[in-house]
């Protein structure tokens, strides 16, 4: 047994991928509602823990903000009907003047988290074939899955609703392992989203030709191209940044839409530190804290890109 | 041994591991996470209470196994499986020759052993899977991992007396004819 095992270890990589399918499909059943309980509950932990005398006061200014959205909706039923005559215009000028734009060309595959990693060294999840609670949305996700029952390609990107959250590892019969973004071994070009503040411009350096110097960040010049790396703990690492650049807590990193498996811009973390090298002050490092909340995760998306006909 | 009961808890152990295990994860910045390896702590028991060093050799293997096809790897990439059974099998093969030194009914008995089981095994996989993976892992990386490790031993064997008390419940099925001094438990 112990030679099996070094055999194993030492040339067994191919060998292994079936064997691992096989145990992540016995965990898959079971382990769905062992990750629905986790989920719950660690979403119940982070909630914000209030006194008595708080609650009463929320459930006043609640009852307020009852009243007030009756009166809202009052005052929006009488525009509403106004309000949709003029687009129902507008949209006649709209289909008349330009052709509709065009969808991005991907499948939304659902996913379900059944299970995390058996060790914690790394930041891996488990996926197996979506629920069936979204059997009417434009995923058909049971027949996909069935149909790539063979498994999906490695590199596919994994998102929520609102993020990026890893990427496929491995796939076998009916489940998935899913890299997290924050794994040490995760790293993906994106670029950084510094907001605008009308109020606070910010200056960066420009070294566009006939306007090299100081200029103020507008929409224009957003764009900064970065490698982020899981940090291997909760975030992401984005190292050599510029100083000049102007990168500030709360700045945005999204996907490149020049990424292979995912050609459109999806949020993956907001900054929240921004730390100048010891060793060269001319450039910062950037810790990114992941938009999603990867300890509570349980619905996803595999983003399948449709090849170009 | 009854294998077949034990192959039974094992699976068991394992999806509490990967599922529920995520409830008790902590974060230490610097480190990483770390949850328990509730697999190791069964592992002790059967290494505590069964005939053969044999016996808890397999035993640890087959855990150790099933770990291993578990696990992400430590680097970013997928592991090797191998490593851990080997680690699991060494480390259960040690706990059953150090038994014989220790009240195995007391909960620090447990605890220490845990302890040993626990980072000897985990040392020995961070280590194996760092040469495996030598064209991607730095000396930064593998101190860390194994500072994770030895984290990850101490808050197993913390839990592990309160994971035995669940695990004593179910020895009369796991060992047919126990051994040692704890043959009076049964009578």
């Amino acid at each position: 047994m112990l030679l099996a095992s070094i055999a194993l270890a030492l040339f067994g990589r191919g060998v292994t991928g079936r064997m691992r399918s096989l145990a992540q499909m016995l965990i898959a059943p079971l382990g769905d509602g062992g990750m629905y309980v986790v989920s719950a509950l660690k979403s119940i932990d982070r909630g914000p823990t209030i006194s008595p005398t708080e609650a009463l006061a929320l459930r006043h200014e609640n009852e307020q903000l009852r009243l007030q959205l009756v009166e809202m909706e009052q005052r929006y039923a009488e525009q509403a009907g106004a309000h949709r005559h003029q687009l129902e215009q507008l949209q006649q000028i709209r289909s008349s003047a330009f052709v509709p734009r065009q969808d991005n060309p991907c499948e939304l595959i659902h996913a379900r988290v059944v299970a995390g990693d058996g060790l914690s060294y790394g930041n891996w999840r488990v996926l197996n074939r979506g629920g069936d609670g979204i059997a009417h949305s434009p995923v058909l996700s049971r027949m996909l899955i069935t149909d790539r029952s063979k498994g999906i390609p490695p590199n596919l990107a994994v998102i929520t609703s609102s993020a990026l959250v890893g990427r496929i590892a491995s796939s076998g019969a009916f489940t998935s392992k899913i890299q997290l973004v924050t794994d040490r071994g995760f790293a993906i070009r994106g670029r950084i989203v510094r907001l605008i503040d009308p109020e606070k411009p910010r200056l960066i350096m420009s070294n566009k030709p006939g306007e090299a110097g100081m200029v103020v960040l507008t929409d224009f010049n957003n764009r900064l191209e970065v490698l982020a790396r899981g940090d291997g703990v909760s975030g992401l690492v984005i190292e050599d940044v510029p100083e000049s650049e102007r990168v500030l807590a709360g700045d945005w990193l999204v996907t490149s839409d020049d990424d292979l498996h995912l050609r459109t811009e999806v949020r993956i973390g907001v900054v929240e530190e921004v730390t100048v090298n010891p060793s060269d002050r001319r450039f910062t490092t950037v810790k990114v804290r992941p938009f999603a909340d990867l300890s509570t995760l349980r619905d996803v998306y595999i983003v399948y890109w449709k090849p170009a006909i | 041994m009854r294998w077949i009961p034990f192959v039974i808890l094992a699976y068991l152990v394992l999806l509490a591991q990967t599922t529920l295990g995520q409830l008790l994860a902590f974060t230490v910045r610097s480190v990483g996470t770390v949850v328990p390896d509730m697999a190791a702590v069964l592992a002790v028991f059967v290494a505590l209470y069964v005939r053969t060093s044999l016996d808890a050799m397999i035993a640890g293997w087959i855990l150790g196994f099933f770990v291993d096809l578990l696990a992400g790897g430590p680097g970013g990439t997928v592991s090797a499986v191998g490593p851990m059974a080997i680690a699991y099998s060494l480390a259960g093969g040690l706990v059953f020759s150090l038994r014989d030194a220790f009240f195995r009914e007391r909960a620090s008995a447990r605890l220490i052993l845990t302890l040993i089981f626990c980072i000897l095994a985990h040392v020995m996989w961070v280590t194996m899977q760092s040469i495996l993976a030598m064209s991607i892992m730095t000396w930064g990386d593998y101190s860390r991992l194994l500072l994770q490790a030895c984290l990850l031993g101490v808050y197993t064997s913390v839990i592990a007396p309160l994971l035995c008390v669940l695990f004593d419940r179910t020895r009369g099925l796991l060992i047919s004819t126990p051994s040692g001094r704890s043959r009076r438990y049964y009578r």
